[in-house]
């Protein structure tokens, strides 16, 4: 290999590097997920006792995959009363106001997923995995979809 | 001795007696059965006045306004929203509900109450600042000094589907109607309102006294009872046997029902006038109609102005006689001054007062004649006519009225424009805008001038959509493993109906081949040759299914010409298509009601969003590469004349055989929109898709509030640099499905990554250097 072609694959190697280093998306600080067992899911998910034991689990926290706007504050409100036509209506007008933010698409389906409307559910969390940007984003939708798959089967 | 004073008495007390005695013989004379008919009157009057005192017309409202911090709106922008939906500008305390102030950058509110899906929404006086690029900087709340995240308005109303009466009010309770209204309303109609029971043998006597005197009726003796009965219960006929039934049923009335019942039932009532084939009732929506305002915003003049119309509601129609009118309310405004009831400034002022013509007044009612026509449509498959008419439904719709009159604006100067351009004065057109992402219609017209009843083109109008079908051609390509750079034959090509021998030759719109070109290409130019050929590869029965797909149910024969689109279909059908392909083949049913609520504000309908991914994303990734390469080097490229290229803006033109129709359909980051336009007998215009409906939507969407395309490639797709052809210099970044198989490209160099980068290095040498 020439000595120029060395240089320009090191001064590539330097500029994309930058620029990736640029572009790196911002990480989300997920807490931890709260356990499968605990109150707070018990209280928010629908139980399917007679599910089998490897039946996927949803996540159960009211956080968003960023941070809230104010509809969507609303919307965790009713979410917690189980009030889920309020929390419907609260996430729709969110997201006509901000229809590319994943997360409103995401807590829609979670909405749809808690009213036992599993294929809406499925269908809302594949929008919201096509605007997804990044890998945790993808993570727990995916696990709502593989959820409500379970339920359609 | 002096003699002592005896009061003098009238006449008419001697009179009434008289008038007294003679109506309790009528009665008697004229009923026998009294009892029996009492008993009849008085079930008459349980039924009607209990169970179903009033047909309500369903109401319509538009989308509710929300402003949030950050939205693209601009204060004039608002104000037509604010005017619409009857608030008052006025800087006058106290600021009431349903007032607003515009000052620089700024704008006061006071939000009006209102019932929506969620609940009870409290009025909001807030203060809302706006940044010098129509965003919406700060909304405080001025009562509780906090920022608000959002401010919702109360919609405004656009339409309602009157009973077969044409009755039309909005009903009020006590608490809506104005202390002032009702004092003045009782000084002029029935000073003795709280003292009779529900005739005045006083009033009657001393009006046919007046009445003798003057040789003509000059006076009425009729109580407001009296006149809430004949409204209500009985006809207009000057009869004697309809006027002992009405005190009759006054005297039974006043018997069942408390004064404030009456007074109320009366102001909700009282006939106010015509307005076409609509019949004003009630106050509140006299008040609406005639002054675009809620009956708690009218001024002394205003209230005095609708007092006075009820003696003659057609005589003293301020808009059909404003002299006649001003002169009536002036003497209202003297029967106040002299009752005490407005001081002797305020009485002077209100005379000087000019009256408010109709040409002022700004109502969203009967504005939008095609979307409310659709509405109705919908509704009509769920509800029967009558419930429609008559139960006081609330209908929230998805009509955005800033879109629709910018829209609106744009689509007719265009089509005046290319009306005298081409020499086509009978040239008609239709648009339709929807949301992107949840398929709700913002706007939409139905020809060039809707009015009610008039044809709505939207929906009826099925037209050939020629090169429109394209899109859904190339995706059951993408569907079937093609890529973007696949080698299709731009050649001549003759078809042979198997049946009937007949030959059919399609051609191109320039009458030229050319030969092997990328599949992209081939919806990028609208070549009608690659087309063909493709979609004779894939099936046209393919095809046809891919349509179905994307949202369009109506059922077609397969023949070959379908492929270059000589099916019909309306705009709306057209839009549904386009939309699924806007949304990345998400397909979302188009609405344009988003809930139907009773009068007791119960859910009865509520239309959210649906979604269901019919293609696969990377598919449509490539499809919307193709149909964004139409705009920036193809059939549509002179669409960047009106609309700035940063918008990406992806769409199809489409022309139809000599001409006679021209469209086009495409999208931007956040609306999709398609316009037809031709002649309603279906002759040449001489337009084709880029001449007519392009320009026509490109204005369109150069003036409605819109964002650029800025979507982000799916997972899985990879862009590489494509030469146009071998012998060219220009260099196209395509996608391409990641899956490693990538099919055959015969007619182009592939570069490789290695190339690439080294391209892009040596121009960022070239530039350092």
């Amino acid at each position: 290999m020439h000595f120029k072609q060395i240089r320009t694959y090191f001064i590539a190697g330097c500029i994309i590097g930058l620029l990736m280093t640029g572009c790196a998306p911002h990480h989300y600080q997920r807490p931890e997920p709260t356990p499968s067992t605990s109150k707070r899911l018990r209280d928010t998910i629908p139980q399917t006792p007679s599910a089998p034991a490897q039946t996927p689990v949803i996540s159960p926290s009211l956080r968003p995959l960023g941070s809230p706007n104010g509809y969507q504050k609303q919307a965790y409100k009713a979410l917690q009363n189980k009030n889920y036509h309020l929390a419907e209506s609260f996430l729709e007008r969110a997201i006509r106001s901000q229809p590319n933010n994943c997360s409103l698409w995401y807590d829609l389906a979670r909405v749809k997923y808690f009213q036992g409307d599993y294929h809406q559910s499925n269908q809302l969390s594949k929008k919201a995995l096509r605007l997804a940007r990044n890998n945790n984003e993808r993570k727990y939708i995916k696990e709502l979809i593989s959820g409500s798959q379970y339920h359609l089967q | 001795m002096t003699k002592s004073k005896t009061p003098k008495k009238h006449p008419w007390r001697w009179f009434a007696l008289f008038i007294l005695i003679f109506l309790i013989s009528a009665i008697f004379y004229v009923y026998p059965d009294i009892r029996d008919h009492i008993h009849y009157l008085d079930t008459r009057i349980t039924d009607t006045f209990e169970k179903n005192r009033w047909a309500i017309p369903a109401r319509v409202y538009a989308r509710p306004l929300e402003i949030t911090q950050g939205n693209t709106i601009s204060l004039d922008e608002l104000e037509y929203e604010l005017q619409l939906a009857s608030y008052s500008n006025t800087n006058d305390l106290p600021f009431k509900e349903g007032n607003y102030y515009r000052e620089n950058n700024k704008i006061e509110i006071k939000t009006r109450p209102f019932t929506f899906l969620e609940g009870h929404q409290q009025s909001q006086h807030c203060l809302i600042s706006f940044t010098k690029e129509r965003r919406v900087a700060e909304i405080v709340d001025l009562e509780t000094h906090e920022i608000l995240d959002y401010l919702r308005f109360d919609p405004i109303t656009i339409g309602s589907f009157l009973p077969e009466n044409f009755e039309d009010r909005i009903l009020i309770g006590r608490e809506e109607i104005p202390d002032i209204f009702l004092q003045l309303l009782l000084a002029v109609e029935d000073q003795n309102f709280y003292n009779h029971y529900g005739i005045s043998i006083k009033g009657i006597s001393r009006a046919m006294l007046q009445n003798i005197r003057a040789g003509k009726t000059v006076a009425g003796g009729s109580t407001l009872t009296q006149q809430l009965v004949k409204n209500h219960f009985l006809s207009n006929e000057r009869t004697f046997k309809r006027k002992l039934n009405e005190m009759i049923m006054s005297l039974l009335l006043e018997k069942k029902y408390t004064k404030h019942d009456i007074l109320v039932a009366y102001c909700n009532e009282i006939f106010m006038g015509q307005d076409g084939k609509r019949a004003i009732h009630g106050f509140s929506l006299a008040s609406q109609h005639y002054f675009n305002k809620d009956l708690k915003q009218l001024s002394i003049d205003q209230i005095a102005m609708l007092v006075g119309m009820v003696k003659g509601p057609s005589y003293y129609n301020p808009v059909l006689h404003p002299q006649r009118a001003k002169n009536r309310r002036d003497v209202v405004l003297k029967v106040a001054r002299d009752k005490k009831l407005i001081t002797e400034e305020q009485y002077n002022t209100a005379c000087n007062m000019p009256v408010v013509l109709h040409e002022q007044i700004i109502s969203g009612i009967n504005a939008f004649p095609s979307f409310i026509d659709l509405v109705q449509r919908k509704l009509l498959l769920n509800y029967d006519r009558k419930k429609l008419t008559n139960d006081g439904l609330q209908i929230f719709t998805t009509l955005n009225p800033t879109t629709q009159r910018t829209a609106t604006e744009a689509f007719q100067t265009t089509i005046q424009l290319l009306t005298q351009q081409y020499n086509i004065p009978s040239l008609e057109g239709a648009f339709l805008i929807t949301d992107r992402n949840t398929g709700e219609i913002l706007a939409m017209s139905g020809g060039k001038s809707p009015s009610v009843g008039s044809y709505n083109r939207c929906l009826d109008a099925k037209r050939q959509i020629g090169s429109l079908i394209k899109p859904a051609v190339y995706l059951t390509a993408l569907q079937n493993g093609y890529s973007l750079t696949s080698p299709v034959s731009d050649t001549a090509v003759t078809i042979t109906d198997t049946e009937t021998g007949l030959q059919w030759q399609p051609k191109n719109y320039s009458g030229r081949e050319h030969g092997q070109i990328y599949l992209y290409q081939g919806l990028e130019k609208s070549l009608n040759l690659a087309t063909v050929h493709l979609g004779m590869q894939l099936g046209v029965h393919s095809v046809l299914n891919t349509l179905n797909k994307l949202g369009v149910e109506e059922e077609f024969q397969p023949y070959p010409s379908i492929l270059l689109g000589s099916e019909e279909m309306t705009p709306i059908t057209v839009l549904q298509m386009y939309q699924t392909i806007a949304t990345g083949g998400f397909y979302t049913p188009l609405r344009a009601i988003r809930e139907v609520l009773d009068n007791q504000n119960n859910i009865i309908q509520n239309n959210g969003i649906i979604l269901e991914q019919r293609f696969k994303s990377e598919d449509m990734w490539l499809l919307q590469f193709a149909l964004q390469r139409v705009v920036k080097q193809g059939t549509a490229k002179r669409l960047q004349q009106i609309i700035p290229t940063k918008f990406n803006i992806a769409g199809k033109t489409g022309t139809t055989n000599d001409n006679r129709d021209s469209w086009f359909a495409g999208y931007s980051g956040d609306k999709v929109g398609v316009v037809w336009l031709g002649n309603d007998n279906n002759t040449s215009t001489g337009l084709t898709g880029s001449s007519g409906a392009m320009v026509a939507w490109g204005k369109i969407f150069a003036k409605v509030s819109t964002t650029p395309v800025a979507d982000h490639p799916p997972e899985g797709i990879t862009y590489q640099t494509v030469r146009f052809s071998s012998d060219s210099r220009q260099m196209v970044q395509i996608p391409y499905i990641n899956n490693g198989d990538l099919p055959v490209q015969r007619h182009h160099k592939k570069n490789t990554i290695t190339e690439d980068l080294d391209n892009m290095i040596n121009s960022f040498i070239e530039i350092f250097q």
